[in-house]
């Protein structure tokens, strides 16, 4: 084992001579900012879903909405920021990933087997065997590595059509609509449903085990303000699975009526108008 | 009727050149409240002499006799053969040096952990003999107990998928027992140092929370709160707002 005592001083493995207290300080910082930018694109993701979701409206909603974000500069920065996020958090999470193909798959043989079915749940010995609890967590963080591939492939296609988008409409090139309404669902509808269909499902399934991975991580045991409970992994469990099912199945209406397969159906929300829009 | 079961035994020995490790299945009839305690001692009685295996208190208590059983680590004196399949599967732990057949070295591996986190209390009190003992309130006592309550049974590393590809990482039961002396008053060591110790890819920061510990500790620690409180504990210290230490809010669930 190599020695890593307090006060010691260590070899980087690129040869720069740090303290043991300058390594905490270091993998301590990438931690949190793997954690916080998981969480940041998490919270943007439903932030998001809220808009895009306008589109169930109808397009006047839509476009309602695009128009403000990019008339008073508000899509223009949160989109540079996102975007640099977005990347930073590839970057600082992709370091938890085992490097040797070989270690990858330990983790997914470790994790089939504890989690197998190659022990019995009789009714008689429920107690008993209680103890012996199933394990999903280390395929779940499989399938967070998967998505999170998934989400970078496709993420950066979407980025660089929005981006492209919103430098039209503010810069006036070509058309200079922005985003609206018209035009992604013709895009939507020819073709690019696939996609959006699959970085949605990765997306969620993605954020959803991250926010409960992080809820374990940082906060089992922790008293809930107000209500005083400490938070388990049950709870956190049920929680990421409501919203999970939640922002699927939105995403997916979303999606349907973004293709033109069903019309919007809280079209009756907007005040009908008169004449063309 | 009772069932014929087979154990599919890990079969190797390091030391002997001859030797390639193999799987060897040896069949038994179960009799009511078979455990793989008297299983393996009558495998070796019968049908084969030289295998190895570790057994001490039989009771879940002395933590010799962690295996995978079926692919999971678990204390084999306290798992009854109800409760599996008519295959077992039985091999050792990975991530500790291996004796031979299902013997692994854990006593290496532990010893070399208690010196990684100094598992001793740090004080610079002189020790008077004479003196009456200092008090440690019931609260106190009753938290450091249920860390201590840890048997070294090396489950929670073999269970690990971080501890299984990373020889250096720190593991569960190291992280319970930095757990364990930062809640002990008597501990003099102050929140830097244990941010040392923690705070690195090796410690809480190299676990991806994968809860593999905590579903395998045969004592049910409470894993996954202690490394909770930790890495909330060790980012109060890099923001600068730990108190000088005090670590007994540790939520322990009992
Ligand atoms: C660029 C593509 C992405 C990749 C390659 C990626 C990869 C990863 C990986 C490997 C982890 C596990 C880190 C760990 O175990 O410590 C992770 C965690 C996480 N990701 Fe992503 N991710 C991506 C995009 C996203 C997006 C768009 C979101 C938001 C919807 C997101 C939210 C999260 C959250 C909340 C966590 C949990 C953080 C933690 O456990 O500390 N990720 N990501
Ligand atoms: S939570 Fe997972 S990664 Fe962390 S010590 Fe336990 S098994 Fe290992
Ligand atoms: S923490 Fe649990 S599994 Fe790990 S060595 Fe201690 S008793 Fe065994
Ligand atoms: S023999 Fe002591 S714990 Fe199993």
């Amino acid at each position: 084992m190599p020695q890593t005592g307090p006060g010691k001083e260590i070899t980087h493995p690129e040869g720069e001579l740090i303290t043991t207290a300058e390594k905490a300080k270091r993998q301590w910082k990438l931690d949190a900012i793997s954690t916080g930018t998981g969480v940041f694109l998490a919270l943007f993701m439903w932030g998001h879903m809220f808009f895009v979701s306008s589109i169930l409206t109808g397009e006047r909603g839509f476009n309602w909405i695009s128009d403000l974000f990019e008339h008073y500069w508000l899509a223009q920065p949160t989109l540079i920021v996102v975007t640099i996020v977005f990347f930073v958090h590839f970057v600082t999470a992709s370091r938890k990933i085992p490097a040797k193909l070989a270690e990858r798959k330990r983790v997914k043989k470790l994790g089939d087997d504890i989690s197998s079915s190659e022990w019995k749940f009789s009714k008689e010995d429920r107690k008993e065997l209680e103890k012996i609890r199933p394990h999903k967590e280390t395929s779940l963080w499989i399938w967070q590595v998967r998505s999170g591939m998934i989400i970078l492939a496709l993420g950066s296609v979407h980025l660089f059509v929005v981006m492209a988008d919103v430098v039209e409409r503010t810069f006036n090139i070509g058309e200079g609509l922005g985003i609206n309404a018209a035009e992604t669902m013709d895009r939507v509808q020819g073709g690019m449903w696939i996609l959006y269909a699959v970085l949605l499902f990765a997306v969620e399934v993605h954020a959803g085990i991250g926010l409960y991975r992080v809820t374990v991580k940082w906060g089992l045991g922790a008293k809930i303000p107000f209500i005083g409970k400490r938070i388990t992994r049950g709870m956190a469990q049920k929680m990421e699975r409501i919203v999970l099912w939640f922002f699927l199945i939105i995403g997916f209406i979303t999606l349907l009526v973004m293709a033109r397969v069903i019309p919007p159906p809280l079209e009756f929300l907007l005040p009908p108008v008169t004449g063309a829009s | 009727m009772a069932r014929e079961l087979t154990f599919r035994i890990f079969r190797y020995d390091p030391l002997d050149p001859e030797s390639k490790p193999c799987f060897v299945d040896y069949k038994l009839e179960e009799t009511p409240r078979l455990n793989l305690f008297v299983a393996l001692h009558r495998i070796r009685e019968k049908q084969a002499p030289d295998l190895q295996f570790d057994f001490v208190c039989r009771a879940g208590v002395c933590g010799s006799c962690g295996m995978m059983i079926n692919g999971r680590p678990t204390l084999a004196c306290r798992t009854l053969t109800a409760e599996l399949p008519e295959l077992i599967t039985l091999a050792p732990m990975p991530a500790f040096k291996l004796i031979g057949d299902l013997s692994v070295d854990t006593g290496t591996w532990f010893r070399g952990m208690s010196e990684r986190v100094e598992s001793w209390i740090h004080t610079q009190k002189e020790f008077d003999p004479n003196a009456e003992e200092e008090r440690m309130d019931n609260e106190t006592a009753q938290k450091i107990y249920e860390l201590e309550r840890c048997i070294e049974c090396g489950c929670c590393v073999a269970g690990c998928a971080t501890a299984n590809v990373r020889e250096d990482f720190l593991g569960a039961t190291a992280l319970n027992r930095i757990g364990r002396f930062m809640l002990d008053p008597r501990d003099e060591r102050d929140s830097e140092e244990w941010f040392e110790i923690v705070a690195t890819d090796e410690g809480v920061f190299g676990c991806m929370g994968l809860m593999g510990c905590d579903d395998v500790c045969p004592k049910e620690l409470p894993l996954l709160e202690v490394f909770a409180y930790m890495r909330r504990r060790m980012s109060q210290v890099a923001a600068g707002k730990a108190k000088a230490d005090s670590g007994t809010s540790l939520p322990v669930i009992n």
